[in-house]
């Protein structure tokens, strides 16, 4: 706040010199009720003065609303990702840096702003990704991404991006392996399916995203299967076998690449012998099964 | 960050035991299977009347689970599906379907001559065994689960087969 004083000073002078003590006069309110935490009222005359074109043209003015606008997000919707008091500030600081980007002074101060709000955006994210609203944590996350992005064009976000996205995958996997639904399972799928594509799209070997898709179309054909009735027709059972085929032949790649990256692990390797049985391929399931037998022995603690 | 792994981990617990079920896929085909094959024939009077007895010889966890479950969801007409597994030839009584795992092929023969004249419906799943007595023998085929019919030995067990059954398996054996 000591920073906001010491800017605004430099507003009241300017505005009262070119355009009259009259049009800074809300502006002035503003800047009071801001120091005196009434941040309502402190919205109130600072969205007047911004109707002033005069005013528009100051980016003090706009810093001033945006660090208004960020207090009235912090103190009535500090857990909305949605939240329109944030995007106002966000908004706001970046007009009141683009209108004079060598004044270093407002730089810091709009940018120190921004910094917070980008991080408010992330820590809304991480608050949705255990609920239903996970694809909020995307929305939020992109968010974050774009502040921090403008500030710095050249900010690199790959490991960022890894992270967030193989999470982002593993949720989506998760709500597949949970709902019965089938229209349901294939949307969750797709979408996992997208997030670990953005994942490989920056680290082709990145083990997490490459096991998630085996997986992914593994349990897709042994669903497929297992949730086929009783009553179904061989024609039916066929096709069902039909599609399980093409679906282990999707995940076989996958597990095949997720065992080279990660030799020492069990997972893919039971995932390469389940693609064996599906696709009736008995000497690589013995082989897969051989492995995972080798492997357990080898990581069984000794006595 | 340090919530987005809890989730991570919790979501990678949740489908830890996704690999467990392709055992019960195979299974499930194979009673899905079995079902279909108890529509398509008729029985004597004698095998019709009771519980409709699907036996097994030393059936796996897996296998005998999906059975029980057809047997808790349906019936063959009005006639209650019981299952049972025999640990050994000489266990087998009257039941209306045997089936033999690929795991007890070696007791073929034995069983072969312990239904002799018995209504059973033989049904076995290794390479060769509808033609060493079994009706119906399952088989991949195209890296699909099929069967083979052999209706000779169908008809030695009294057994009336439906035609349309021909049409749907992967090899007929005459």
């Amino acid at each position: 706040m000591k920073q906001i004083r010491h800017i605004f000073c430099g507003i009241l002078l300017l505005l009262s010199s070119v355009y009259g003590y009259a049009q800074s006069s809300f502006l002035e309110k503003a800047q009071d009720c801001e120091g005196r935490h009434s941040i309502d009222s402190a919205r109130i005359f600072i969205d007047k003065a911004m109707t002033d074109a005069n005013v528009r043209k100051v980016p003090e003015a706009w810093y001033l609303r945006g660090y208004i606008y960020k207090d009235l997000f912090k103190k009535y919707e500090p857990n909305n990702l949605r939240s329109a008091y944030r995007d106002t500030a966000v908004n706001d600081l970046f007009i009141s840096y683009n209108l004079d980007p060598a004044n270093k002074e407002n730089k810091e101060g709009a940018f120190g702003t921004l910094k917070f709000l980008a991080a408010t955006y992330y820590n809304n994210a991480e608050m949705v990704m255990d609920s239903v609203g996970f694809h909020w944590a995307i929305y939020g996350y992109n968010k974050y991404k774009f502040i921090m992005k403008k500030m710095n064009p050249s900010e690199n976000f790959n490991v960022f991006d890894i992270r967030f996205y193989d999470i982002i995958g593993n949720i989506y996997s998760g709500y597949f392996f949970s709902v019965n639904d089938f229209s349901k399972k294939r949307n969750y799928l797709d979408s996992a399916r997208k997030a670990y594509d953005a994942v490989l799209a920056i680290s082709p070997d990145d083990y997490s995203a490459v096991y998630g898709i085996g997986r992914l179309y593994y349990n897709q054909a042994v669903n497929i299967i297992n949730n086929l009735p009783f009553d179904a027709s061989i024609d039916n059972v066929n096709k069902a076998q039909d599609t399980c085929i093409h679906l282990a032949k999707l995940s076989l790649p996958y597990m095949q690449k997720a065992h080279l990256l990660e030799p020492l692990k069990i997972e893919p390797i039971k995932g390469l012998q389940g693609d064996a049985v599906m696709l009736h391929e008995p000497d690589n399931y013995k082989m897969y099964s051989d492995m995972e037998k080798k492997l357990n022995e080898q990581q069984a603690p000794k006595k | 960050m340090r919530k987005l792994y809890v989730v991570f981990s919790f979501l990678l617990l949740l489908s830890a035991n996704a690999f467990g079920q392709v055992e019960q896929a195979v299974a499930h085909t194979k009673v899905i299977f079995i079902y279909n094959f108890s529509k398509f024939f008729e029985w004597p009077q004698d095998y019709r009347q009771g519980d409709f007895v699907i036996g097994v010889i030393n059936a796996s966890p897996t296998m005998l689970a999906e059975l029980n479950k057809l047997a808790s969801q349906k019936t063959s007409g009005n006639q209650k599906f019981v299952i049972k597994n025999y640990k050994s030839v000489e266990e087998i009584d009257k039941c209306n379907i045997l089936y033999i795992p690929e795991s007890s092929n070696n007791l073929l023969a034995e069983v072969v001559k312990k239904i002799h004249g018995a209504s059973t419906l033989l049904i076995t799943d290794a390479e060769g065994d509808a033609r060493k007595g079994a009706a119906i023998n399952f088989i991949w085929k195209d890296n699909k689960q099929a069967f083979e019919l052999n209706k000779s030995n169908a008809d030695k067990s009294h057994l009336n087969m439906s035609s349309s059954l021909k049409s749907l398996a992967a090899v007929n054996i005459e």
